[in-house]
């Protein structure tokens, strides 16, 4: 084994007889079903892509794919984008005053928790205590299926119901949405796909994609249909999104496509729309907002219903309007009565650094609407590893969910203030507090 | 069809991502045991590196290029697990079975392999990845350098330079082994 040729075959013999033993044959499984109950991430918070992948062709050299978007050619656009989002801090700070009135009250108290757990649906106690399993998702002895699933919010506005969606795996239907009493008696059951259960404002309906990306059916408890309503193609921005309901209950708004639910026909949101952006979140009264700016940006807005009286948490600039450093700022939730938001903060997106997921940081924080203050409240490294669920009708707390670097997921809640962390419930992805009416 | 299920993959397509992490599964494997000599960490490395394509699909641009993509995600999940596991200097090590009734050529080749095995073990990750996406995966030079996600200079510099340490090694492992059998007679 001295010459080259024989070095280079002994080597490729010894690397092809190596590589004969088999892959472990649950392997793939482990993964897809791993895989398979994460939603990918949009595009502008996903880290480098396969147009990384070949750049090093357009560019002519050898500079291999570390060249990042280039902000010189951009600084028109990012001169513009910088002037809009000075105009709209200022005009936070003209009308910062009217934000700090005094917080309506609570609009109802912490009841019960409901989440999912290995395919199947359990309510506890508001702090996972005392479970008990009010959905059996392998009742028919098949455990290679998917069972029970909800991401939420699995509690109807009013406390009364539980909607949770069971997948497709087992006979590759488009996937079932099921609504059920608190006790976990089924009140209907309808042919549904997507993420999220998508109650209305007055707990009555569910919005759910029927063909997805296509077509949203409207139903009532009594699981009869409502209205199909037709989406059409490019309305919305690129993305998995399901429909959220406008306050009013008049439409449904799909990442910048806004669908009347009376038939009329859909179209996109104007730019100036706050609901043209992406992310958008009410707070209970739907008096006040919160979105992020995409695709201007990845900045946290948060306004009232109008589009004034806002505060902006900057993020850096997407891709496409010239990239570079930043904090990136992704799923706001707001409170009941809207003084306060939780949501995600990363730091500095769009360098290469950000393909090692294991050393992403991600933070869970809140921010005081009235006095600009920012709280951390977790933190945690990994792709994608917190997610804020809901605040507590009182406003004192968090419901969010985190994963592990090994794809161990558990509930957890905290207080506005940071303090008084609790692990809930380990091992589920997702689960929703109840909101009782106020008083006794 | 596999640009179809990338493009099905991208927009929320579960069971389109599914087909293709099917197809591309057992060479991920054998690419990532090549490089970590476990099968374990290699099991670790392929489902890091599955679970990145999904949660990152969106950013796949251009389809065609998805295998490529693919498989940096896999080098770079490699280069972790080799750090995790060189903090916890954990070795696994292939037991070849003696074929006892085997001609001299088969004993050789068993000595070859089990040199060869001892020789790599001796490189760094990176040196591995290099050999492995060269001749394993018999990747064009600019190709690989992109998924190794490093200059073509750095490429063919690193490729030599391994290749010349894993010669190093085996002439070191030769010595020993002769000394060894001197020795012994």
């Amino acid at each position: 084994m001295t010459g080259h040729d024989d070095f280079d075959r002994t080597l490729a013999d010894w690397f092809e007889g190596d590589a004969r033993s088999p892959a472990p044959a649950d392997g793939l499984d482990r993964v897809l079903d791993a895989t398979r109950r994460r939603r990918p991430r949009l595009a502008w918070l996903a880290g480098p892509g396969s147009h990384w992948v070949g750049e090093v062709h357009d560019a002519g050299s050898n500079s291999g794919t570390r060249s990042l978007p280039r902000v010189s050619l951009r600084w028109s656009t990012a001169l513009i984008l910088l002037l809009v989002v000075a105009a709209l801090v200022g005009g936070a700070i003209l009308v910062g005053a009217r934000l700090f009135q005094p917080s309506p009250l609570p609009t109802g108290r912490l009841g019960h928790l409901a989440y999912g757990l290995d395919g199947d649906i359990f309510v506890a106690g508001w702090d996972g205590r005392n479970p008990v399993r009010i959905a059996d998702g392998h009742a028919d002895g098949r455990t290679d299926c998917q069972g029970f699933w909800g991401e939420g919010p699995i509690w109807s506005p009013d406390g009364r119901h539980l909607g949770y969606r069971s997948g497709n795996d087992c006979d590759h239907s488009p996937g079932t949405l099921y609504l059920s009493d608190p006790e976990g008696h089924s009140v209907a059951s309808f042919p549904a796909t997507g993420w999220l259960v998508s109650w209305s404002p007055d707990s009555k309906r569910v919005a759910t994609w029927v063909d997805f990306g296509k077509t949203i059916g409207i139903y009532g408890l009594d699981g009869v249909r409502q209205t199909l309503l037709t989406v059409p193609p490019g309305c919305g921005l690129p993305g998995d999104f399901d429909p959220v309901w406008s306050p009013d209950a008049t439409s449904l708004v799909i990442a910048g496509c806004i669908v009347p639910v009376d038939g009329r026909t859909p179209g996109r949101v104007p730019a100036a729309d706050p609901r043209s952006h992406f992310d958008i979140a009410y707070s209970r009264d739907g008096a006040r907002l919160a979105y992020i700016a995409y695709p201007e940006s990845v900045s946290l807005v948060i306004a009232k219903a109008d589009g004034t009286e806002l505060r902006v948490l900057a993020g850096a600039l997407t891709v496409d309007n010239g990239g570079g450093p930043g904090a990136a700022y992704e799923d706001p939730v707001l409170s009941p009565t809207g003084d306060q938001v939780a949501f995600i903060w990363s730091p500095a997106r769009y360098d290469l650094q950000a393909l090692d997921q294991s050393s992403s940081t991600y933070e869970l924080r809140a921010v005081d609407i009235a006095s600009g203050t920012v709280t951390t409240l977790a933190t945690a490294s990994g792709a994608s590893p917190l997610h804020p669920i809901r605040f507590s009708p009182e406003g004192d707390q968090i419901l969010f969910s985190r994963t592990d670097a090994n794809n161990d997921t558990s509930l957890w809640s905290v207080h506005v203030d940071g303090s008084d962390a609790q692990l809930l419930v380990p091992g589920s992805g997702w689960g929703d507090w109840q909101t009782l009416p106020a008083g006794p | 069809m596999q640009r179809d299920l990338v493009l099905r993959a991208r927009s929320g397509d579960h069971d389109a991502f599914a087909a293709l992490a099917a197809g591309a599964f057992d060479r991920l494997h054998r690419t990532a045991r090549l490089i970590l000599r476990s099968d374990e960490l290699a099991s670790d490395a392929v489902q890091e590196a599955l679970m990145a394509a999904w949660l990152h699909i969106r950013a796949v641009r251009d389809p065609d290029r998805f295998d490529a993509w693919l498989h940096r995600l896999l080098v770079h999940a490699c280069y972790r697990e080799a750090r995790r596991v060189k903090q916890r200097e954990i070795v696994e090590i292939h037991m070849i079975a003696p074929d006892i009734r085997g001609s001299g050529d088969a004993q050789e080749l068993t000595a070859v392999r089990d040199q060869l095995e001892r020789g790599f073990q001796r490189l760094t990750p990176e040196q591995r990845a290099v050999l492995v996406i060269h001749h394993y995966l018999g990747l064009p030079d600019v190709e690989a350098a992109l998924v190794l996600d490093i200059a073509l200079g750095t490429f063919k510099s690193r490729l030599n330079r391994a290749s010349a340490a894993l010669r190093a090694a085996l002439e070191a492992d030769e010595r020993t082994s002769t000394v060894a059998k001197e020795s012994i007679a």
